[in-house]
């Protein structure tokens, strides 16, 4: 193999690997930063929960779980087939 | 097999489970009807609620509207701070419970809780010896 060949294949290697570093420091920083603006208050995030599940002290939740014969082999997880919201 | 059918009220946190089995050529037999909150399990036998043990808990762990009402109601939720999960950081809540340190994981984009973590003790050496990772969401 021709060495420009071994020269440009450790060289795109390089800048890639430049690139990656940077788009994954980047990516950490903005988590960090990210955990400090959004993660102050414990109960304000569980508030944050309730609302986009849309748990209303009004409703009623109604599952319903239909003859599964899988169930048995993820013991862990059950599937929720249909889901009403009851006033 | 068992059909379910699960009640949950956001109000008192209490949720009804009732549990019909049939099996092949025999049943459907009588459901078996448990009522648990936050931190009870019962067993209903005709008029009677007998108290269930604390293992009897895990499945309501896999409702996630129980378990963001009751780390809401108890209050004394922390923040713990951010772990990777599945490709993404998630925010991570965590709970001091009798049984041992609770962790919930919440998308910090939405909101939404995507896994539910706990340490159970080992049956015999009594040590948190294992954990189990629930899935909640998505």
């Amino acid at each position: 193999m021709p060495l420009a060949v071994i020269r440009r294949f450790f060289l795109a290697a390089f800048v890639w690997f430049l690139l990656d570093s940077t788009g994954f420091i980047a990516w950490q920083a903005a988590g960090q930063a990210g955990a400090e603006s959004a993660t102050q208050n414990a109960a304000a995030l569980l508030a944050r929960a309730k609302e986009v599940m849309g748990l209303r002290a009004w409703a009623s939740l109604l599952f319903i779980t239909t003859p599964s014969p899988q169930r048995s082999r993820t013991t862990n997880r059950i599937a929720l087939t249909r889901l009403f919201f009851r006033p | 097999m068992n059909v379910n059918e699960a009640w949950f009220d956001p109000q008192t946190g209490v949720d009804r489970v009732s549990t019909q089995t049939t099996f092949p050529g025999g049943g459907p037999f009588p459901p078996q009807v448990t009522l648990r909150d936050a931190t009870r399990a019962f067993m209903q036998a005709e008029k009677n609620l007998n108290p269930l043990p604390a293992t009897s808990m895990q499945s309501r762990y896999l409702n996630p509207w129980a378990v963001i009402r009751d780390w809401a109601a108890a209050g004394d939720a922390r923040v713990a701070g951010r772990e990777l999960y599945r490709d993404y950081m998630r925010v991570v809540l965590a709970r001091a419970t009798p049984d041992g340190e609770q962790r919930l994981f919440l998308d910090p984009k939405n909101g939404f809780p995507v896994k539910f973590e706990l340490q159970e003790k080992h049956y015999l050496w009594g040590s948190a010896a294992s954990s189990t990772c629930i899935r909640i969401g998505h």
